[in-house]
């Protein structure tokens, strides 16, 4: 409120006189003239004519007390009703809509992060069973098809995919020799690496293979990482594979698979196992024929030397053999932030919060929105009647200036 | 000597509820908005009208009525207010006072020279200007406090009294001339 100077003594008096003379109060005799004035003035008043008197009696009687309308004139237009159960309502459907979008927006937008282990987009390996069936015309080489395709994994939010991520390789052309390897790259939060190493190792038992080797950190940080060597039976590995990318705790980061086609060196090997055999065999055949001491000191050199190139040839057969039929797989499990692979399909308390948080986010961002698209209208609207009143309020003052 | 016209306050209790509360204000209010719409107005058929059309309003928005925001005879002398300014914009004319206040009974052994001291005051307000017109109507037959003047008026208090005091030396002075 304004700071006003305060009224003249005088001026105070007088009209504190008037005030006294209306009330019927005495006055100080300085101020007769002012009073006598004042007497005059409110001596002066107006009566109402007593039919008028007795109609607007009427008019407001007629209704019952409560009610809005007092008789014969209505009032000119209804006072706003700004609590009315209309605004309620409308303010209710609002919320209402506001929920639902915050809904739409918040469903659309949380693809579960348990697909994300599914998320491996390209499928491998169809080359190395393309590499494993062809047969170059004319060609007396080995086929070296070694294939590798890896399958970069979407990140979290990805589509969703099924099981059959992978596909399988195709079926080994019957007597070919095919040497299978494959790497899996998996992320897994890091308090689960050993988590994931135990579920690893679940699997290559089940699958009947072994681990080579296996080196496990798990430091609870983003630090932890496990690498493991497993030999899996060769026929046994789309099946492990597709085991191990459905690791509860691991997601799949990248997958990496690869064959070589080795039958023409296990043909070789063969052969130059089964020459080393022939030739200790006409070696003993001829120690068996010699007579000076000289030819047999020769004979049994040579035939030590044809010893040593079956070991050799044996132990290359028997490798070949053993790689074409256990499959390598190195597999590592690094610690990481990503989503964890979750293939439960039921609903817990931790991912209805998580749910719940979300739709209330998207909701609050919803409502941010709407009351910034509103903000603009409802200042020009307020602005709009302040001024309306403003200039109902002039020209009323105005009339009165008017009037004379 | 000339004494106060009986006024009948009204008092309105604080426990009372709302119809009873309006009825109160209605009885203690309707002759001095009449009052004010007439002196304001100088025509009864229009102070009549701009009277009842200011009740139906406050009937209408008792509900609205905000003690923080003032007394209710202000804030009924408020909307009469509007009513009457409405009026005259409607009207765009003043209509002729009739001289003598309808209803209004002199006794007829009143003094001849207060007879006339009357008269003078009658025809000094008739020169007044509206709005000062209204300051009186407000303030001498419509009964209201200074504070209540403020309020209706939408200016402070010692503005009102300042206004007031003012008009009254014109009334004096105009008076005296007479």
């Amino acid at each position: 409120m304004r700071h006003e100077a305060p009224l003249d003594p005088v001026l105070l008096a007088e009209l504190d006189a008037i005030d006294a003379t209306l009330a019927g109060d005495p006055v100080d005799p300085a101020h007769a003239e002012l009073a006598e004035l004042a007497l005059l003035l409110a001596a002066g008043r107006p009566q109402p004519a007593e039919r008028f008197a007795a109609r607007l009696d009427a008019q407001v009687a007629r209704p019952a007390p409560a009610a809005p309308s007092s008789g014969a004139a209505e009032p000119k237009r209804k006072a706003p009703r700004w609590r009315s159960r209309q605004v309620l309502g409308g303010s209710l459907a609002a919320g209402l809509a506001v929920a639902a979008v915050g809904l739409v927006i918040v469903g659309s937008a949380s693809q579960p992060a348990s697909m994300s282990s599914s998320a491996v987009s390209t499928a491998s390996s169809t080359s190395a069973s393309a590499s494993a069936s062809q047969t170059p015309a004319g060609s007396a080489d080995a086929l070296r098809a070694t294939s590798a395709t890896s399958a970069s994994a979407a990140s979290g939010g990805a589509v969703s995919r099924g099981p059959t991520a992978y596909p399988l390789p195709a079926a080994r052309q019957p007597g070919r020799q095919v040497i299978s390897s494959a790497q899996l790259a998996l992320s897994t939060p890091p308090t689960h690496v050993e988590d994931v190493a135990g579920e690893l190792f679940g699997v290559v038992g089940s699958e009947h293979g072994y681990v080579q080797s296996s080196s496990v950190t798990q430091t609870g940080g983003p630090d932890g990482s496990a690498r493991l060597e497993l030999s899996l039976p060769s026929g046994n590995l789309p099946n492990a594979m597709a085991e191990l990318s459905r690791l509860r705790y691991a997601h799949v980061g990248s997958r990496t698979d690869a064959s070589t086609d080795v039958t023409d060196q296990a043909a070789v090997a063969g052969r130059r196992l089964a020459d080393a055999r022939a030739l200790r065999a006409a070696l003993l055949r001829a120690l068996a024929g010699a007579t000076t001491p000289g030819q047999l000191d020769s004979l049994r050199g040579r035939l030590h030397d044809a010893d040593s190139a079956i070991s050799a040839a044996e132990q290359q057969v028997a490798t070949l053999a053993h790689r074409v039929a256990f499959s390598s797989v190195t597999v590592t499990i690094a610690a990481a932030g990503a989503p964890v692979a979750h293939h439960s399909s039921g609903l817990t308390v931790g991912r209805a919060l998580h749910d719940a948080a979300r739709v209330l986010s998207g909701a609050g961002a919803v409502l941010v929105l709407v009351a910034a698209i509103l903000a603009g209208p409802l200042l020009l609207l307020a602005g709009t009647w302040w001024l309306l009143t403003r200039t109902r309020r002039r020209r009323r003052e105005q009339a009165l200036d008017l009037a004379g | 000597m000339v004494s106060a016209p009986a006024r009948s306050e009204g008092v309105i209790s604080e426990t009372a509820s709302a119809p009873e509360r309006f009825e109160a204000l209605y009885r203690s209010s309707r002759d001095d908005v009449y009052a004010y719409a007439m002196t304001l107005l100088r025509d009864s058929a229009a102070a009549e009208d701009v009277t009842a059309l200011a009740f139906e309003r406050a009937l209408s928005r008792r509900r609205s009525f905000d003690r923080r925001r003032g007394e209710e005879r202000a804030w009924l002398f408020g909307i009469a207010r509007n009513a009457a300014l409405d009026e005259l914009r409607r009207r765009r004319r003043v209509a002729g006072w009739t001289g003598e206040p309808v209803g209004e009974d002199e006794p007829v052994s009143d003094a001849v020279e207060l007879s006339l001291r009357r008269t003078s005051v009658a025809a000094a307000l008739r020169s007044l200007p509206a709005r000062e017109r209204e300051l009186v109507a407000l303030k001498f037959h419509a009964g209201l406090r200074n504070a209540e003047l403020a309020q209706v008026l939408g200016i402070s208090e010692s503005a009102a009294g300042t206004l007031l005091h003012r008009t009254m030396t014109k009334l004096r002075e105009a008076c005296r001339e007479t």
